[in-house]
């Protein structure tokens, strides 16, 4: 228990082999494939100079605190060295971000490679899936031309069949269809109000003639006569 | 501006909380509260550290069985006794808040568990798409993948062991490196 924290162990190398603080024992982990040791390899070295670098980073501001110091007591000369000190402290800190930065780079770019052949794996499966699924387009003619001519065989025979039920038939419900049309259109008409003969009135001048006339029919005719002779009928 | 006390602190202000209850049910309230009391401060203190430090300074939170502060209340004249701290201690192990550096004298204490950690570093992976590529542990607690996330500063070793859990439940393979705990690398599936 406590692999990892308890003091007897002492060096973190008791994580390799004392298998953690879990105790369980895992029973068989994969060996890590060639690729990913490469990755891991490169990220470790990477962090080393991560760690390098904070650390020239924290000496730089050391010395940039002393000379500050120094300045105080006046102590010019000591201030001067603490200065070239952290100058060169600077410049080393400069390699060390260059080959940080290069690290960096790599390490991104071995990363984009594996996800590069992941991707033309990929589109290979994708492919290969699609090419098997996809149909022959000849066939397919084929088989939409048969099913024309199959369709085309049975309007044929329904036509026949057709043919062979009605013959005379066909004429006489035509003639009986003609007839109660005819029949129908008649019971409307007969509904229907009649429309006056009478000329349509030109604008203006029968108007009052006519207006006389009502008057005088008025007076000796009842009045729905008038009335009927104003009125249009209405077809809706 | 003092916040309003937290449970446990407000029982701290008690002579009876620093002499270990003799029934059952008592004594195991009261030591859940120590519990608390343990885990609050630690986590106040890891808070400190990171603002006023940043993440690479923050060592292991360890707990002294002898020196904790927080055993002694000065105002009320009143310590836990030795029995008192072991059973703090050993519940803080039990429940998967602590383990022992050198048993019986210190105690790491974790304020959040190992499998709370793993949970935090799982859901973090599958957020960000991180499964498939192998990662060192370095890079999990100080890399620029974690900048101003709760994975940032987190413990090598604790952070392993969180990463073993996760193996034992097959979302992350580790590989253990012989040199140090910041090189093991881990891939997550």
């Amino acid at each position: 228990m406590g692999g990892l924290f308890s003091k007897k162990d002492g060096a973190p190398g008791a994580a390799g082999q004392q298998r953690g603080a879990t105790g369980a024992q895992r029973a068989s982990r994969p060996e890590m494939s060639v690729k990913d040791r490469a990755l891991l390899d490169l990220k470790v070295a990477r962090d080393r100079l991560d760690k390098a670098r904070k650390k020239h980073e924290r000496e730089k501001q050391v010395y940039v605190d002393k000379a500050r110091e120094m300045l105080k007591a006046k102590k010019k000369d000591q201030a001067k060295l603490a200065l070239r000190l952290k100058k060169m402290r600077e410049m080393q800190l400069e390699k060390v971000n260059d080959q940080f930065f290069n690290l960096e780079k790599m390490v991104n770019d071995v990363q984009w490679a594996q996800h590069q052949v992941e991707i033309v794996e990929g589109m290979k499966a994708g492919n290969k899936a699609l090419k098997e699924l996809q149909l022959d387009p000849d066939e397919v003619n084929d088989i939409v031309a048969d099913t024309q001519e199959a369709m085309d065989r049975q309007r044929e025979i329904d036509d026949i069949l057709s043919e062979q039920l009605n013959p005379e038939d066909e004429a006489d419900v035509l003639a009986e269809l003609d007839a109660i049309e005819q029949a129908d259109a008649n019971e409307l008409n007969d509904k229907l109000p009649v429309a006056p003969s009478d000329p349509v009135h030109p604008s203006g001048v029968n108007v009052e003639t006519t207006q006389q006339q009502q008057q005088q029919q008025q007076t000796s005719q009842s009045a729905a006569e008038p009335v009927s002779e104003e009125r249009q009928p209405v077809l809706a | 501006m003092e916040k309003a006390p937290t449970e446990a602190e407000f029982h701290a202000k008690f002579k009876a909380f620093y002499t270990l209850q003799d029934n059952e049910a008592t004594r195991l309230k009261q030591v859940r509260l120590w519990r608390r009391l343990v885990l609050e401060d630690f986590a106040r203190q890891q808070q400190q550290q990171q603002r006023s430090q940043g993440a690479d300074a923050a060592g292991p939170s360890v707990l002294s069985l002898d020196s904790f502060p927080l055993f002694t209340n000065a105002k009320l004249d009143r310590a836990l006794d030795a029995a008192g701290r072991k059973a703090v201690a050993d519940d803080l192990v039990a429940s998967g808040h602590g383990q022992w550096h050198d048993a019986g004298k210190t105690l790491y204490v974790f304020v959040k568990t190992p499998s709370e950690w793993a949970s935090i570093i799982y859901d973090f992976v599958q957020q960000n798409g991180l499964g498939g590529t192998i990662y060192t542990v370095y890079e999990l607690h100080s890399g620029d993948l974690t900048r101003n996330t709760p994975i940032q500063g987190i413990e090598p070793a604790l952070c392993i062991q969180a990463l073993e859990i996760l193996e034992n439940q097959n979302k992350a393979e580790v590989y253990p490196s012989d040199e140090s705990l910041d090189e093991t690398g881990v891939k997550f599936i």
